[in-house]
């Protein structure tokens, strides 16, 4: 009903999914305000090589979480601590080696969101 | 603030400790003072280097602060004053001293104050500007400072618990801080560019003057320097806790820490429990899903009521589903409300929460895992469908290394390289005309013909640039992106393996991964027999050979292994091996025959085996081809024809040319053998063949010599010439085309004239009577003349309406080889049914006699008494035929109330009632006829009630239902909704003792024992006992344990009653009930339990001893527990009347009495008091809700009342006016009309 008004407004493409956190957003968010949750530690901001490095074009799986604590889905999916938004399961590709060794000096454990851990 | 201040208290206590020698020993420690400056100045470098300059002078302003909140330092300050050594607990205290002394007494006191340290005058002037700068900057600051501080208290707490990773963090908060102070700090500044002047040039002349003088400098600037160093730190606490208050207030900000907190939790520990929200799975359009949840994850942020919805997910694996977590169901019907492409009529599936896992699991990943060596397809670009080997991944396996056979022409293709702008176009040239075939690179050619273009990088590896591509050893080796390939399922074929093989002799074929490509492959194509030898070639159990036991499902073999030499105990092992990890294997000899690629239905001889190849000698082409072992079969038939290829057949009849007709006798590769009618034998290919000649049994038919019909299959032999015999295998116009076993030219095939033949045995004749020669039987051809079949055969069948009645019946198989499996007849015939099992998927011919068919869901009976059944409804439907003597008394309306069911029938016929109550029948009235199927008894008949409608006033009833009504739940009639529960039950029932149905009055039927079914069974009795013990009402939680018991007739009619209970949402209620009687004994006690709407919870069926029924409700309503209590049909009641009646006995607990207190004491390990206090918390709560819930009442009805009082004071008033106004009106015209008329 509302598709005709809406249409001035693109909604943004949903096209990358960061490698950490499994946020999906668009190339362009990526560079405009880089990962809600992991700009501390990947600095996507700006940084177009960055977010080619550590953001995926393939990706499978859409997930909206709302950001509650009490969602098993964002629980097991391990993005209960993250921002509200679009979320990917499954998430091809891993971080490469100097940025897994950054995040490790850290304190922050890399877990690839590729389906290849598992426990 | 106090709490802040203790930790740095704690943190600093060495240097206070210090600080206090210095004070005390200062002559004597310059050395050591210096020491101290120096780890300061460290200090400060870790911190922040700017510190300093920063934060002096606002650092400045602390100790007033302290100084007001503590009452110590007044006590300090008496200290001082007494003039005793400088006793400072911190430096705090310390400067606080000096602030005081510079403001408390005049400068004498403080010269005197100062003499005591070794300080000369001029000392002591710097630090009285320096305390009089400090102070101004005090009154100045004061302010702000104050305001700080309540926020300051606030956000200590949090400070705590984040100080693990001060590293990372103090960078950021530092900018925070910043950002939030910059008014402070450009106060502060410029005070203390001030200073810092005044301290440098203070310090140079020291420096002039004295070194000792210096050292006091040192000394006092130093104490101002650690005091600002606090403050600095205070300060940057505070700035911390400030930017943890904004980012919690607008969470989303970019400069959020990485929280991935729970990464190091094994998942096992994140397995779903039940306090977990549920997970829903609403059916959508397919392709819509992802749209779907990005419109869902609109709503959960905009709309309102949808906080219950936690999040929503779509996988591609589940197309044509979404996923929403809500922890209720009303929460996913309202975020779904009226979105397009949501399969509504569908139904939302409650996902099981063992299957929660698997919903969200990241993928297959055996499968997708791309390795150096797997085969992959590209998609797109000049290499569209080539077959690529991976040969390298990109570190963030985004881009694959892929080993391509080049498609390369060397720029013959293009004159266009002089332009080098038009390159893009020339590619899409390119494209569109064809594409150069595969072919390994050349240096030569490259050389030859496009040499600008070729950079020779390392000639001794063949390894070569062209056009800024890679070739090695002739292969290109090219970086594609993963999106780009095809991984999946890739099936490369010999060709291209060739391709790929024909360059390198060191490492040939890589078996494994053909091996890993084969089992890709399109695994139907490849069948697994028993008995076939097999290898397996992947798992533990790799290299064992064996072989295959059974198949199960076409993907797991049971292998029996057999041992080698080496280890002899895996002899004769059974293993379970998925068929994806076998291959066959086959001996040079074996005959075999290809079921699957090009070389499909050919067969032939294998004379070579080597690595995952079989070459064989084909029978149809005699070539060599190679194949895969999987696609091969042993094949049993050495014949050298395979029956099909292509559209055309062995033995079929094609057209050759227009008026040329011929018969297929031999299909080889590529080629027929065809006989044609003039008895030539030609060899034609396929192409040759204009079409096949459609021929039908019908049309197949034609008379012998003699005159009498012979057809396809028919024995005849020639009359003359050779006089040879043979079948009838086609027969177009006079043609004849036989086949003889004792003909050999053409393999027996010949063609003869009919003319020429005589019949010898007709195949399948009617009467197969001992003459030879047989007259044709003409009657079968007319239908009418056919004889009338056995009598007795059609009763059995008792056919109605044409059809056989046992179509569309579900089975179930009772002999045979498909014993115990289910189905449905698709079509019968005779005592043959066809059914279609339901596993495996298939039509199958089965005797009726070995079927079981299905009365209602459950109940199987034998094909007799279905039959007997099925008449036995018919009967019913329209009485036209008793069967059995079941004459059926229906119509009888009024009977006598007292016994029930007594006069329902004429002799229990059990068959038909059987069929009266089938739900499939009754309930279906698909056939509107079948639901009328007591018609004849005037009454509407129960089927026709459950379809509902009928009787007015139930209709409305619903409406009515939907008043929660609590207060009244047992006081019958009055709330009109408790009738509408039973929907089954109210309506009169089809026994039609029930006349009393006609009256509306069932709607109050508990009002007074009107109801004519089990009221009047009580003779008038009414509602007996169970009516009072509910007559309390009760709100649910005050005595959630409702206790009631009554005796329940079996009713006739299916009169419900019913016990209200009022439930709020989300509370689990436990419904016990203890019946008396058992199964069987004649009464059908059914419960049902359903809320205020009608919607039924809960159901069950011929209940009887002690039966639990829990469920949780979704909603705030008044559930209604009904039972109904029918006389089974066929029941003989005369057998025990007596005993017609159950007693129930009904224990309904709601909320906090309903829980399972001893699980969760042992759950939770409470200690008794612990559990009565947690079950009283529970109780007390569920009253504060009732309460709130009668508070909210009363809100309403005062409203109401409130409003009705308005209303009727302004009637009065404006009742009033106009009463007032039409006096006033009357006096004046009635003066005027006197006046006129001169009376006044």
């Amino acid at each position: 009903m509302s598709s005709g008004i809406k249409r001035g407004r693109q909604t943004p493409k949903l096209n990358r999914a960061c490698m950490l956190c499994g946020m999906v957003q668009s190339m362009n968010q990526f560079r405009n305000e880089g990962c809600p949750n992991c700009e501390s530690v990947l600095h996507f901001q700006d940084n177009e090589d960055v977010i080619r490095e550590c953001t995926s074009p393939t990706f499978e799986g859409l997930v909206a979480v709302r950001g509650s604590n009490s969602s098993w889905v964002a629980r097991w999916l391990r993005i209960e601590n993250f921002v509200p938004g679009f979320y990917a399961v499954r998430i091809s590709g891993k971080l490469p080696d100097d940025i897994k060794n950054d995040l490790i000096s850290q304190g922050i454990e890399y877990r690839p969101r590729d389906g290849s851990v598992q426990d | 603030m106090s709490h802040n201040n203790n930790d740095i208290k704690v943190k600093q206590d060495i240097d206070n400790s210090d600080i206090l020698d210095d004070f005390n020993d200062k002559d004597d420690n310059i050395v050591k003072e210096e020491d101290v400056d120096v780890d300061f100045d460290n200090d400060d470098d870790d911190v922040n280097v700017l510190d300093d300059d920063n934060t002096t002078g606002s650092n400045k302003n602390d100790p007033e602060n302290i100084d007001s909140d503590s009452p110590e330092d007044d006590h300090q300050v008496d200290n001082t004053n007494k003039q005793e050594n400088l006793k400072v607990e911190d430096d705090f205290d310390n400067i606080v001293e000096r602030n005081r002394i510079k403001k408390e007494y005049d400068d004498d006191e403080i010269d005197n104050i100062l003499s005591k340290d070794p300080v000369n005058v001029d000392e002591s002037e710097y630090i009285k500007t320096k305390v009089k700068n400090d102070v101004d900057d005090l009154l100045d600051k004061n302010e702000d400072d104050e305001e700080e501080e309540e926020d300051d208290d606030e956000d200590e707490e949090d400070e705590e618990d984040e100080d693990e990773d001060e590293t990372s963090r103090r960078r950021k908060k530092r900018k925070g801080g910043n950002q939030f102070l910059d008014v402070e700090a450009e106060v502060d500044d410029e005070d203390e560019e001030e200073e810092d002047e005044e301290d440098e040039a203070l310090r140079n002349e020291f420096l002039e003057d004295d070194p000792l003088l210096d050292n006091a400098a040192n000394e006092a600037s130093r104490s101002h320097r650690k005091l600002d160093r606090t403050r600095e730190k205070m300060d940057e606490q505070d700035a911390q806790a400030l930017a943890d208050q904004f980012k919690a207030r607008y969470g989303r900000s970019s400069s959020q820490r990485y929280m991935g907190s729970t990464q190091n939790i094994s998942q096992r520990l994140l397995l779903p429990s039940v306090e977990d929200p549920l997970i829903w799975g609403i059916r959508v359009r397919n392709g819509k899903e992802k749209d779907l949840v990005k419109q869902i994850y609109a709503r959960m942020l905009n709309m309102k009521g949808t906080q219950e919805v936690f999040s929503v997910f779509q996988r591609d694996s589940f197309s044509g589903y979404i996923y929403i977590e809500a922890r209720r169901m009303d929460a996913v019907n309202h975020i779904l409300e009226s979105l397009p492409g949501i399969y509504n009529n569908v139904g939302k599936v409650l996902v099981p929460i063992e299957e929660y896992p698997d919903l969200l699991r990241p993928g297959s990943s055996q499968e997708s895992r791309l390795k150096p060596g797997s085969y992959v397809r590209v998609r797109i670009g000049r290499y569209k469908g080539d077959l690529g080997i991976v040969d390298n991944l990109a570190e963030n396996d985004l881009e694959v290394r892929v080993k391509l056979v080049p498609r390369l022409d060397y720029g013959r293709s293009n004159n266009s390289t002089i332009d080098p702008n038009t390159g893009k176009k020339r590619m899409t040239n390119f494209n569109s005309k064809f594409r150069p075939p595969q072919r390994l690179f050349s240096d030569i050619e490259a050389q030859q013909y496009d040499p600008e273009h070729l950079t020779t990088a390392k000639r001794d590896r063949n390894y070569y640039l062209y056009k800024n591509e890679e070739y090695i050893n002739g292969f290109l080796y090219k970086d594609i992106k993963v999106n780009q390939l095809e991984t999946q399922n890739v099936k490369p074929t010999l060709h291209e393996l060739t391709l790929f093989d024909s360059m390198k002799d060191s490492d040939g074929i890589d078996l494994q991964s053909v091996a890993s490509a084969l089992k890709n492959v399109d695994e139907k194509a490849i069948s697994f027999q028993p008995n076939d030898r097999v290898e397996i070639i992947s798992g533990e159990q790799s290299k064992m050979k064996g072989k295959i036991l059974s198949i199960a499902e076409a993907t797991v073999a049971r292998v029996l292994l057999e041992g080698n030499e080496n280890d002899t105990d895996i002899n004769n092992t059974i293993v379970e091996v998925p068929t994806s990890s076998l291959r066959k294997i086959f001996l040079p000899g074996d005959h075999v025959t290809v079921i699957h690629g090009v070389h499909k239905d050919e067969s032939g001889l294998i004379v070579d085996v080597k690595n995952n190849q079989v070459t064989l000698v084909s029978n149809q082409t005699k070539k060599d081809i190679t194949v895969f072992p999987n696609y091969l079969v042993i094949s049993v038939d050495s014949s050298t024809t395979s029956s099909k290829i292509g559209r055309f057949e062995l033995h079929q009849m094609v057209n050759l040319n227009s008026h040329k007709i011929g018969m297929i006798i031999k299909v080889e590769k590529e080629v027929f053998t065809i006989l044609c009618t003039d008895g030539r034998v030609l060899k034609l290919e396929p192409k040759n063949i204009v079409s096949t000649l459609d021929v039908n049994r019908m049309t197949e038919k034609t008379t012998d010599r003699n005159g009498l019909e012979i057809k396809v299959g028919d024995v005849v032999r020639e009359t003359n010439g050779e006089k040879r015999q043979g079948n009838i295998m086609h027969i177009y116009k006079s043609f004849l085309f036989l086949h003889s076993k004792t003909v050999y030219e053409n393999t027996g095939v010949f063609v003869t004239d009919s003319n020429s033949v005589q019949t010898i045995a007709n195949k399948g004749s009617i009467a197969s009577s001992t003459s030879s020669f047989k007259v044709p039987d003409l009657n079968k051809m007319n239908p009418n003349r056919l004889p009338a079949p056995p009598v007795s055969a059609l009763a059995n069948q008792a056919r109605f309406g044409g059809r056989d009645m046992t179509i569309n019946q579900h089975v179930s198989v009772r002999k045979g080889p498909y014993k115990g499996k289910k189905g449905i007849i698709k079509d019968a015939n005779g005592d043959v049914a066809r059914v279609e099992m339901h596993n495996p998927a298939k039509i199958i011919p089965i005797n009726k006699s070995e079927l079981l068919f299905e009365l209602r869901p459950g109940n199987y009976v034998p094909h007799e008494q279905f039959l007997e059944n099925y008449r036995g409804k018919n009967a019913n439907y329209n009485n036209r035929r008793p069967i059995n003597g079941g004459s059926y008394r229906g119509g009888a309306p009024g009977g006598s109330y007292g016994m029930p069911s007594s006069n329902q029938y004429n002799g229990g016929n059990s068959i038909r009632d059987e069929g009266g109550k089938t739900p499939s029948w009754s309930s279906g009235g698909k056939t509107p006829s079948w639901g009328y199927n007591n018609s004849g008894g005037k009454t509407p008949s129960w089927g026709s009630n459950n379809s509902g409608g009928k009787t007015p006033s139930w209709g409305s009833n619903n409406s009515g239902g939907k008043t929660p009504s609590w207060g009244s739940n047992n006081s019958g009639g009055k709330t009109p909704s408790w009738g509408s529960n039973n929907s089954g039950g109210k309506t009169p029932s089809w026994g039609s003792n029930n006349s009393g149905g006609k009256t509306p009055s069932w709607g109050s039927n508990n009002s007074g024992g009107k109801t004519p079914s089990w009221g009047s069974s009580n003779n008038g009795g009414k509602t007996p006992s169970w009516g009072s013990n509910n007559s309390g009402g009760k709100t649910p939680a005050w005595n959630s344990g409702n206790r009631s018991s009554w005796a329940a007739k079996p009713a006739s009619a299916n009169e419900a009653q019913c016990v209200r209970e009022f439930v709020t949402d989300g509370q689990l209620v436990v419904v016990t009930v203890q019946s008396t009687g058992r199964v069987g004994d004649g009464q059908i006690l059914s419960m049902r339990i359903t809320n205020s709407d009608g919607d039924e919870y809960r159901r069950k069926d011929d209940i009887a001893g002690n039966i639990k029924v829990a469920f949780s409700a979704h909603e705030t309503s008044s559930f209604d527990i009904c039972f109904t209590n029918r006389l089974q049909p066929g029941y003989n009641p005369k057998n025990g009347r007596q005993s017609l009646f159950r007693e129930i006995e009904l224990e309904v607990e709601a909320g906090a009495n309903a829980r399972d207190w001893n699980a969760i004491q042992s759950a939770e390990k409470l200690k008794p008091s612990e559990v009565q206090l947690r079950k009283v918390d529970e109780m007390l709560e569920e009253v504060i809700t009732e309460m709130e819930y009668l508070v909210r009442r009363e809100e309403r009805l005062r409203d109401t009342n409130e409003s009705t009082n308005v209303r009727v004071k302004n009637f009065f008033v404006m009742g009033t006016l106009m009463l007032i106004s039409v006096g006033v009106y009357q006096v004046y015209y009635l003066r005027n009309y006197f006046r006129s008329k001169h009376i006044l």
